[in-house]
This record gives C-alpha cells, structure tokens and sequence, in this order.
C-alpha cells in the first residue's frame, strides 16, 4: 500500500489555501479516514468533521508521546529519541494496552532489521567495513537470531547499534535501566559471530557485540 | 413452611440490568477483542516496508518539538503502528456513542463523547472542548430517556419548542 494519497487534507478552521507548512502538521485525511473506516461496519459513514478531528487528534498524540519520550532523552543525556523511548512514554501516559502489540512489533521489526544488516555483512564470506572501522567474519551463520547476532539491542540489555545509516548506527544500547521493558539478554553464541561495529548514536556499547567501546565510542570487530 | 414457600415463589424477579449498563459492559467486551485482535495483527506482520501512514509526515510532526534532536530509524515505525491503533481505537469509542444514539454516521460530536469518557484521552480535551463533549452525552442521555428536546430552528423559550422523541 502506497504511504500517503495526494490529499492530504488538513482540518477545515487552517483555511482552504494554507501553505504547505500547515498541512504538514497532519497526517494525511486519506490515510486516516482508510483506517477509521477499518474499524466500523459497512454500512457506516463518517463526517468530514469526524475525519479532521481524528486527524488533528493523532497528531496531538504524537507529539504527546514524543514531548515524553524527548524529555526522558534529555534527563539521560542522550540525543535520539528511539522505539523503546516510545514504548516507554506510552506506558508513563497511561496507554498500557498498546504496550504489548508494539513491543512484539517493534521487537519484530529489529530482528528484520538486523537480519538485513547482517546479511549484507556476511555475503560473500568477507567482511564488512562501516564508516567506523574494518570489519571481519565468515558471514555462515547470518540465519541466526539477529538479537543473538548482535549481542541484543536495547529492549534485551546490552547490544550495538545495527541499522546503519551513512555508516553510522542510529542507535545504540541505551541503559539498561532506560527501556523498562529489559529482560535477561538471550545467550550469546560465539561460534563465527558476525559484529558490526560504528560508533553508537548516543556514545554506548557501539562495540562489537554489545561489548565495552573504547573511550572514542567506535567499537572494534572481530570475529570471537 | 408452607406460607415460607409461597412467600418465595411469589418473590419478585430480579430486574435485569439497564440497557446503558449492557451496552457497557458489550463495549468493554469488544475492546477486549480489538486489541486482542490487534496483538495477532501484528503477529501476522512480515511487511515492514509498506506503512498505512507516511512515515516521513510522522518524522515531521515529532520534529516540530524543538527538543527533538536526533530520532532513530525505528521510531517513526513504532508510531505508525502507535497511531494506527490510536485511529482505530478512537474510531471504535466513537462508534459506540454513535450507536447509543442510533446513528450510522460518525460524527465529531461521537469523537468528542469518546474523548470525554476516556481518561487517556484527557490530552485531547484542548482539540475538543469539554463542552462538546457534555453536549454530545447529555444529548445522548435525553435521547435514551426520551426526554423531549427543543425542535430544530426554533428557541427554547417557545411554549411549542418541545416535541417528544417516539420511544423505538
């Protein structure tokens, strides 16, 4: 499905002729009124004010949870804002039900996520190098579960940085403590472990593995 | 023992719950499917690719907070899935005010009854006044009672404003 139509709508009171500036506030009326639809019978219609209210309603919830979320980065001293930063908001604001379908999701997406990397890693047997340094390994193993393959990420302690962008992980392991959600790290298999290093997001375990990083926050790879 | 026997099998029935009382607690019960429902949607997710909301619009909004520095790859990902279950959750809510009413179209003021009956929503009550909200439910509570209502166009203070709701 494509990711937004070309209307993108916007609630009536910002004006017909409001620059593009004021509809980016809103995510588009298409997509939103495709989804309400979804959780009403066929035969029902909804109003173009519904429509908006929904609409303009989301986006106050997004910028809720981040405003949580951006403020509990701030308290730590970190700088990006990640799924569990969210997770967590979601819970300090009283949104508990959605707690446990977005952690299977995002848990799902990671290991998704991490299986690309490490796929692309180990193709061909060689190794990887990122911005952040050389990397090494035999690349027979990239079926295994990513959070094993990476030491864990955030949401299981420990782990480093795997979805790279420009070379450089968007994030690290956060704190231990950050997540509330931590569970004990699954066992860690050293047999042609594929690491990939680059320097964390926010200065922690950017290390193969999960593994400590030097003080420059670039981990080293090896095969262990 | 007998006059004891009879005493019981003339005993008044329980009367059974009042219609709002039912429509609660089916409501509760269909929360509980939706987001049981929800949990095996996502189950069943293997695309991660293709969204149902753009993702860089998410992006954009979170980045109207100045506070917001840097945001990771996952995290627009996470709200996408966060607010389609928002939408539909809010929608639901909705319908059943719509429904109390014996409407088949949603309305804002659906929206607005929704938000005002729900405590996580209480962020919302800027977007739509409080005084909506009580309008809709104290709308909603005359019709169920049958309360007869000022007719439309006409002031209240008309001796002839009041027509009666036909009980259906």
């Amino acid at each position: 499905m494509p990711d937004s139509d070309n209307e993108s709508g916007g609630p009536s009171n910002a004006g017909e002729y409001a620059s593009a500036r004021e509809q980016d506030r809103f995510l588009p009326i298409a997509n939103v009124s495709r989804i309400m639809k979804r959780a009403l019978p066929a035969n029902a219609k909804i109003s173009k004010d519904a429509k908006e209210t929904v609409q303009e309603c989301v986006s106050e919830f997004i910028s809720f949870i981040t405003g949580e979320a951006s403020d509990k980065c701030q308290r730590e001293k970190r700088k990006t804002i990640n799924g569990d930063d969210l997770l967590w908001a979601m819970t300090t604001l009283g949104f508990e039900d959605y707690i446990d379908p977005l952690k299977l999701y995002l848990h799902k997406f990671r290991e998704l996520e991490g299986e690309k990397a490490i796929g692309a890693a180990g193709s061909g047997g060689g190794g990887a190098a990122s911005s952040g340094g050389s990397g090494s390994g035999s690349g027979s193993h990239h079926h295994q579960d990513a959070s094993r393959n990476n030491g864990g990420y955030g949401m299981y302690g420990g782990g480093g940085g795997m979805i790279m962008m420009m070379g450089q992980p968007m994030y690290g392991s956060p704190p231990a403590s950050s997540a509330g959600y931590a569970q004990p790290p699954p066992p860690h298999h050293h047999h042609h472990q594929m690491v990939m290093g680059g320097k964390g997001a926010y200065g922690h375990g950017g290390g193969g593995g999960g593994g400590p990083s030097p003080s420059s926050g670039y981990g080293r790879q090896d095969r262990l | 023992s007998e006059e004891k026997q009879q005493r019981e099998s003339f005993s008044i029935p329980k009367s059974p719950p009042p219609p709002q009382t039912l429509a609660k607690l089916r409501s509760q019960q269909q929360l509980q499917m939706f987001w049981a429902e929800q949990y095996r949607e996502i189950e069943a997710t293997t695309d991660f690719k293709n969204h149902n909301l753009p993702l860089a619009r998410i992006k954009k909004i979170m980045k109207a907070d100045e506070d917001v520095r840097m945001i990771a790859a996952e995290a627009p990902v996470v709200f996408a899935r966060a607010c389609e279950m928002f939408i539909l959750e809010l929608t639901h809510r909705g319908w059943a005010h719509a429904e109390e009413n014996k409407r088949r179209t949603l309305q804002k003021s659906d929206i607005a009854a929704a938000i005002a009956r729900t405590e996580v929503f209480d962020f919302l009550v800027d977007i739509v006044p409080r005084d909506d909200a009580k309008d809709a439910d104290a709308a909603a509570a005359a019709a169920a009672a049958g309360i007869p209502r000022p007719a439309a166009g006409v002031p209240a203070t008309d001796p002839l404003a009041y027509y009666y709701v036909p009980q259906q």
